[in-house]
């Protein structure tokens, strides 16, 4: 009889959640096994790197379920692309290049979450988000 | 988007921003939020298909402006989206000692008249009829912090006291807490499923934790794999699921057994009722406990 409370969304690194922000607040204040979420987390995503989106689904006992999506575009980009952070002009100014084939490997890391199966598809949306945050795809 | 390693800079205070939004706007705004730089983002249900959303972010963020920022986008959302409806942003500062509550809000609790369902982390001196059940409250529904779970265990322990029951059978287990309580409340032969194979990972770490997996029978799968009849038969599961098998859950009901359905909120007792008499079961008796019922079943 799993009645749901609430739903929590988060940016946790792979492989290490800790009961710090954001998981403590975020978790904590709902009465949720913040050492549990942790174990479970960091057990399910120890093979993998990077900030992962995560929704915790909160159940009206407190126990919970959660789910992992792949990392945000726009992290997969700027990683692919050795910057920290996107351009404010992205028109005018440009901070960065990935080639065709980062997109496309980007592309298929994101297909779970692009409601596609389309690699093409995938990697023109991929694309247009690399343009908007002033990265030029060569 | 990139993480500031707080637990370095000894940063332990946080900036909490709230706003309560209908459903449709819901998500756009954390994942908006997220993009602003939030460590992290909740949606607490509320009533009328209205969610509280909760953002936290670091105290040296310029909250002012991420409100101003919010702001243009939520008039953007209410221009795009027909009958939004959205309360006002506020925001507060929060500490570590505000999501250290956790553990103070899963303490121990009584089901039944002496079943006691404690966390890990909380002793309890047993009086001479009490059983102790440990359950760490994680991945599977059972933590004893919901009215239906003591329901079940309530009618459990009062059916044991006055009849022989060899057997049970516990549809839809979560974390096992009504197996393990029927085990310690004296019956022998106990059988649990849940179609969700991680809450059968849980049902058996609680079970091993209290000292039973080797009394109980916990498999992952759905209710025409459990063989036999059975003396008793409950089913903590949501009503829809409840109705969809009462033929068959009425099919593994032993006769003269009882059958404990709860998962039923007040105001669909009568749903509940109706459905089941259909399948040729009758009413015995019931508990309530706030807005949520256990009725108990046996053949008509």
């Amino acid at each position: 009889m799993k009645k749901i409370d609430g739903y929590i969304k988060l940016l946790v690194e792979a492989g290490k959640a800790t009961p710090s922000p954001p998981v403590g607040p975020a978790l904590g204040q709902r009465g949720v096994n913040i050492m549990e979420f942790c174990k479970a987390f960091n057990a399910q995503t120890a093979k993998t790197e990077g900030l992962l989106p995560v929704t915790v689904t909160v159940y009206a006992d407190r126990s919970f379920s959660f789910e992992v999506r792949t990392p945000p575009v726009s992290y997969l980009l700027k990683k692919a692309a050795k910057i920290d952070k996107g351009s404010s002009e992205a028109l005018k100014v440009k901070v960065g290049k990935v080639t065709k084939a980062q997109v496309e490997e980007i592309a298929k890391t994101k297909l779970p979450d692009l409601n596609t199966n389309d690699i093409d598809a995938a990697s023109n949306i991929i694309a247009g988000t690399a343009r908007s945050m002033g990265i030029e795809v060569v | 988007m990139d993480r500031i390693d707080l637990r370095a800079k000894g940063l332990f205070k946080l900036s909490q921003l709230k706003l309560e939004v209908s459903e449709p706007a819901t998500s756009l705004i954390s994942d908006y939020l997220l993009g602003l730089g939030s460590l992290g983002v909740a949606e607490d249900i509320k009533k009328d298909n209205m969610y509280e959303v909760s953002a936290y972010f670091p105290m040296e963020t310029d909250i002012a402006q991420v409100i101003a920022n919010l702001k243009e986008y939520l008039d953007i959302l209410q221009d795009s989206i027909p009958d939004v409806v959205m309360g006002p942003i506020t925001a507060v500062h929060i500490d570590q000692s505000s999501w250290q509550v956790w553990k103070s809000l899963l303490k121990k609790v009584r089901a039944g008249k002496n079943v006691i369902i404690r966390p890990p982390w909380e002793e309890h001196d047993a009086q001479a009829e009490e059983i102790v059940i440990e359950i760490n409250p994680s991945l599977a529904f059972g933590t004893g912090h919901h009215e239906t779970t003591r329901l079940c265990i309530e009618a459990i322990e009062g059916l044991v006291s006055k009849r022989d029951i060899n057997n049970i059978l516990d549809v839809g287990c979560g974390s096992g807490i009504l197996s393990i309580s029927a085990v310690m409340l004296g019956i022998e032969d106990v059988v649990g499923f849940d179609t969700d194979p991680v809450a059968i990972i849980e049902s058996r770490k609680n079970a091993k934790k209290n000292g039973v997996l080797d009394k109980i029978k916990f498999f992952c799968g759905y209710l025409d794999s459990a063989k036999g009849q059975y003396d008793l038969i409950v089913a903590n599961v949501y009503i829809e699921p409840i109705l969809f098998m009462k033929e068959e859950l009425k099919s593994k009901l032993s006769p003269g057994g009882a059958m404990i359905i709860s998962g039923i909120p007040h105001i669909r007792r009568d749903e509940a009722v109706r459905g089941l008499k259909l399948a040729g079961l009758v009413l015995l008796d019931e508990l309530r406990q706030g807005d949520w019922v256990a009725l108990e079943f046996a053949h008509d």
